[in-house]
């Protein structure tokens, strides 16, 4: 279940990429999203900060006994990647100036599900054995952040969607 | 502080925000965001806006 995890998350970075790829030569930033993205990575590294700072408390108090340095790694880059990406999301300078991004947010939705659905009853059955989390596990952890940053771009797109039917309302 | 003149102007122009924001090279959530006050155009994007819709920059984006 690991490995199959691991290779949705292979497939998921291949789609990624083969998006971006596929993005070459289109618009990109405008002036006010390069200026959102600066903010949106002031956050990321605040969060950062602070989530390290917290991590190193952790287990300092708990030692590896109870928590993975590992683990808490990939989970402190996670939440940091996730409020990053949120606020770029919700203040449109996520995806540049591309019209049509749905397919590639759908196509991501739809991997991340799916690689949670396969990993997480593996992970649960750990935790209820008496395991705790490791690195490996890590992947689940990427593919639920891809899952709920998808979740935020498709409710962003309906509010735009609103948004544009307003305006075509007013004229 | 929202530019009613700006979006007065692309009205009498025609042009849809999606336009207006092609026109100028610019996404249709910044030409919004310029109308409803919530970002401030480099003087660039202000001229490239003032050109499509011709007008000035005083009727545009001198505030009232």
């Amino acid at each position: 279940m690991l490995v199959l995890g691991m290779i949705l998350l292979v497939v998921s970075m291949v789609a990624v990429m083969l998006c971006v790829v596929n993005e070459r030569g289109e618009r990109g930033y405008d002036e006010r999203q390069t200026a959102v993205m600066g903010k949106a990575y002031k956050v990321g590294f605040i969060l950062n900060s602070v989530l390290l700072l917290l991590a190193a408390f952790a287990v300092e108090l708990w030692g590896d006994a109870r928590l993975d340095p590992g683990f808490l790694m990939v989970l402190v880059l996670c939440v940091d990647c996730c409020a990053f990406a949120t606020y770029a999301i919700w203040h449109d300078a996520y995806f540049g100036m591309r019209r049509n991004y749905l397919p590639g947010v759908v196509l991501l939705l739809v991997l991340g599900t799916v690689a949670l659905a396969i990993e997480l009853p593996d992970f649960m059955a750990k935790l209820a054995g008496g395991g705790k989390p490791d690195v490996g596990d890590g992947s689940l952890l990427i593919n639920a952040s891809w899952a709920f940053e998808s979740l935020v771009a498709l409710a962003r797109v309906w509010c735009l969607r609103k948004e544009g039917h307003r305006e075509g309302v007013e004229g | 502080m929202s530019n009613l003149s700006m979006r007065q102007a692309r009205a009498e122009a025609g042009l849809s925000q999606q336009e207006l924001a092609d026109a100028v090279g610019v996404s249709r959530q910044t030409i919004n965001a310029v109308e409803r006050g919530d970002y401030n155009p480099t003087i660039r994007l202000c001229v490239a806006i003032c050109k499509r819709l011709g007008r000035s920059l005083d009727e545009l984006f001198w505030p009232e």
